[in-house]
């Protein structure tokens, strides 16, 4: 393994760790993410409620409800993770270190995919005590799914929160930016997961997730790409 | 060598910064003078390739691309860069990882630049809890843990009490040199920018004057007569 490869992997870990630290220590992203996961989820119960779905399960929107919780929960996950950077000074420190910018990425990424994946654990959770719906050894696979989708979101969330907490609307320029780019891989992952939760064949969703594979490579490597433009000023 | 030939820095029309042109040998040490928005900061940003220039460029030894700089700089910015929810050994810790020192260096480094600095039974206190004045020391001497090259520090001596303000000085006078830190004093560059004067020439063998974004005066200490900088300064 050569040095600077040693070096780049080290950077990654160190800033995965340092951010794992900090919510560990701080412990407010993860039950600000969940508390919002769970009134999002609950609320979509109400309205399954309200228009006189009472006794039945719906599984599409079992589906559409687990999508709708952690996309809007990653957001306030997202924001606060770049702000932990804009608030001790901006990441233009990271542009002096002898690597490329790209490990920075990847650091901040693997904190983010770890935040998602402990919250859509609690999500179906949620599902599944709200909206009845059942249990079965499909959830290893739905949670496998899931998690692929969680690697594009984080991706993307990563690299966007980095970009608007350069500014001073960030809230509000985060899911503007976001949503849009995340429209194909929220499409793949409500249609797979939905067909998982139908109880259909594997052949019936591989195609879904050979998608959302894609998606997440794309994005990858465009956001590690790009992310040095971002450490500037 | 250290030089920057022509570096202009804008915001929309506004030029910050307009055709600063310096050198500096390595052993040398500049200090920046100027009054309050005359450019020091986005000089010493540039430096530290921190921020992007207009126009104009900085360059290393004949070089002036990133891998040249990389790893090479180390700052003691306005911001402190520093996390406060990590304590002291933590934030120095990620920040020396960053540069690829190995662990025993980098425990070596930590306790003996905490003990220096006076802040080694601070070590695992989490930075929220500490004063202004330690939390600068912490940053200064993050600023030089990775062993850099060219050592940046913006208004060094702001926030510390007199008996660490002197204690800089004879470090800087020194070359910051220390057993567990490898480079030589002749091996660095030293630029700092302040608004203390005396501190200036105590300190530094060259001096920058910098007014409204333009490199009013440049010579060494002696040269140019105290009353002489202070009229630049006041523009």
């Amino acid at each position: 393994m050569s040095k600077n490869f040693k070096l780049y992997i080290s950077v990654i870990l160190a800033v995965a760790r340092k951010d794992l630290r900090m919510e560990l220590r701080n412990k407010e992203m993860i039950p600000l993410m969940l508390i919002f996961a769970l009134v999002v989820s609950l609320i979509f119960g109400f309205l399954d409620l309200s228009f006189g779905n009472i006794g039945e399960r719906n599984m599409d929107l079992y589906s559409g409800v687990f999508w709708i919780s952690i996309l809007f929960a990653s957001i306030l996950g997202f924001s606060r993770s770049a702000m932990i950077e804009k608030e001790a000074g901006g990441l233009v420190q990271f542009l002096s270190i002898p690597v490329d910018s790209s490990a920075v990425f990847f650091g901040k990424l693997i904190p983010n995919v770890l935040f998602l994946f402990s919250i859509q654990l609690s999500v179906y959770f949620f599902i599944i005590v709200f909206f009845r719906a059942p249990v079965s050894e499909r959830y290893i696979l739905l949670i496998l799914t899931s998690s692929i989708s969680i690697i594009g979101i984080a991706a993307v969330g990563t690299f966007f929160s980095t970009l608007s907490a350069k500014t001073n609307l960030r809230e509000i320029f985060l899911p503007i930016l976001m949503f849009p780019i995340l429209i194909p891989l929220i499409i793949a992952s409500i249609k797979s997961t939905s067909l998982l939760f139908n109880n259909k064949g594997w052949e019936e969703v591989i195609d879904w997730v050979k998608l959302i594979m894609v998606y997440d490579l794309v994005s990858i490597t465009l956001a590690s790409i790009l992310f040095e433009k971002l450490l500037d000023e | 060598m250290l030089e920057t030939v022509n570096i202009g820095k804008r915001y929309g029309k506004v030029w910050i910064l307009k055709n600063i042109n310096l050198k500096i040998q390595r052993g040398e040490i500049l200090a920046l003078l100027g009054g309050n928005g005359s450019g020091k900061t986005s000089l010493l940003n540039q430096f530290a390739k921190t921020s992007k220039a207009s126009e104009g460029e900085i360059i290393l030894d004949g070089r002036n691309t990133r891998e040249s700089f990389a790893g090479k700089i180390g700052m003691v910015p306005h911001s402190s860069f520093l996390y406060f929810s990590l304590s002291i050994r933590e934030n120095l810790d990620f920040y020396v990882s960053l540069f690829g020192v190995n662990k025993e260096v980098k425990e070596r480094r930590i306790n003996e630049l905490s003990e220096i600095f006076e802040f080694f039974h601070y070590l695992d206190t989490p930075l929220r809890h500490l004063s202004e004045g330690l939390i600068k020391r912490v940053s200064i001497v993050r600023s030089i843990i990775h062993d850099p090259e060219i050592i940046l520090m913006d208004e060094p001596f702001v926030s510390l009490d007199r008996k660490f303000a002197d204690m800089l000085v004879s470090i800087i006078k020194k070359g910051f040199s220390f057993d567990c830190l490898e480079r030589l004093p002749k091996e660095r560059f030293f630029i700092f920018s302040t608004h203390f004067l005396e501190r200036a020439l105590e300190i530094s063998s060259k001096i920058g004057v910098l007014n409204k974004g333009k490199l009013v005066a440049l010579d060494e200490v002696g040269v140019l007569e105290n009353n002489e900088i202070i009229k630049f300064v006041n523009g």
